[in-house]
């Protein structure tokens, strides 16, 4: 019989509400592999059991919420980390996962390729706000391009040649 | 008129709780062997079913969205001068919605067959995980596999799950659930695969309210006895 550890606290918001289905995972320190794991009741409540000895890390996390880490010490036989506040996150879940995506960007040469949709919202209607949303290029007051603070001389959209150093007449141009 | 959507906003979210979130996704089914003795899938059978799948407030359902018709194929195989009939039934449901509560424990399978509605809720189904320390990356998130057997609804069958940390959210596919982060993919006794092809999030609550169709709703063991 293996003495086991009960670690228990209690996750709100940061208006007092419980957090049901919070996910809680108490990691290995040095591999982070996952010792144990459980989730909140509805009202906020959890119990962590394991028959580790020694200190772990201890992960809590909701999604849209920041996630709560600290290290715990399994010396005792019960831990009660008392009520534990999730803050709002900052940090979009979406921006998180896009990671794994293609950067949308491709240099053959000395061109540059973007993949306009990568970086596009909806809301641009000009080519300025397009030219503004891609990473390295940016448009001044006199409607110049430049790339990395050098003058474009040459830009093409789907392979065709948009224009030679006339960019003022295309900056009411509508994309969408 | 940003600012001012701005500042509402802020009112709303200090309203209702501070962490309103939705996930949305959709989830393709795809059946790879036959149950039992006829385990080579005809071509109608062997078609992906796809789902639209939204979780809200620790709430989630998932609909079947593309709908392929039952169908019976009748062929005439000629031997020794006489005509075999020979048929094959593929049925396929014109409605599947899978439904749970993860507050409340609750679970719901509601599907019509044939034309007839069914109506089954369950407290749902608990899982004892194996984690397996293995990596994959599905449809750009990086997964960890864990394994288990559904014993649900009378099932046997070994279940391969892989999810990921990078969503902490307590649920995936059906009525699994119960691992230490969004279920990616779940593959039954290899006869079958649900995987999240594409998933969004959004920064508002959406509300899921309790499936019902024309059925009354019955345990598990209700339906078993009446079918």
């Amino acid at each position: 019989m293996i003495a086991q550890k009960k670690i228990t606290g209690v996750f709100l918001d940061t208006a007092n509400n419980p957090i049901g289905q919070v996910s809680i995972q108490l990691k290995d320190t040095n591999n982070k592999n996952t010792i144990a794991f459980t989730y909140s009741n509805s009202t906020g409540a959890f119990e962590l059991e394991t028959a580790n000895t020694g200190t772990c890390l201890l992960q809590a996390q909701y999604l849209g919420l920041k996630t709560y880490t600290k290290q715990i010490d399994l010396s005792n036989a019960l831990l009660d980390l008392g009520t534990i506040i999730l803050e709002e996150s900052k940090i979009d879940l979406e921006n998180v996962i896009i990671k794994n995506e293609a950067s949308g960007m491709t240099q053959i040469g000395d061109t540059l390729r973007y993949r306009i949709e990568k970086f596009l919202n909806g809301t641009e209607e000009t080519l300025k706000d397009v030219i503004k949303k891609l990473p390295g290029l940016d448009i001044d007051s006199q409607g110049k391009i430049k790339a990395n603070g050098k003058e474009v001389t040459t830009l093409l959209i789907d392979g065709q040649e948009f224009f030679i150093n006339q960019h003022k007449q295309f900056n009411c141009f509508i994309v969408f | 008129m940003k600012v001012k959507y701005f500042i509402f906003l802020l009112l709303l979210t200090s309203i209702n709780q501070a962490h309103s979130q939705t996930l949305k996704g959709i989830i393709t089914e795809t059946p790879l062997k036959g149950i039992g003795d006829e385990t080579v899938l005809s071509k109608k059978a062997a078609k992906p079913m796809t789902f639209s799948y939204t979780y809200s407030q620790n709430k989630s359902i998932q609909n079947l969205i593309s709908i392929e018709k039952s169908s019976i194929d009748t062929t005439y195989i000629e031997k020794y001068g006489s005509k075999y009939e020979t048929t094959s039934t593929v049925n396929r449901p014109s409605s599947i919605t899978y439904y749970k509560n993860l507050d409340a424990k609750k679970y719901k399978v509601l599907f019509t067959l044939n034309g007839k509605d069914t109506n089954v809720k369950e407290p749902l189904p608990k899982f004892n995980w194996k984690l397996i320390d293995e990596n994959k990356i599905i449809n750009g998130y990086s997964c960890k596999k864990a394994t288990t057997t559904n014993t649900a609804f009378n099932a046997n069958q070994s279940i391969v799950a892989w999810y990921t940390e990078s969503i902490p959210v307590n649920d995936g596919p059906m009525h699994y659930n119960g691992l230490p982060g969004f279920i990616i993919q779940i593959e039954s006794n290899k006869t079958s695969i649900q995987t999240f092809d594409k998933l969004v999030f959004t920064k508002e609550n959406t509300s899921i309210e309790v499936p019902n169709n024309s059925a009354p709703e019955l345990s598990f063991n209700e339906y078993s006895k009446a079918n």
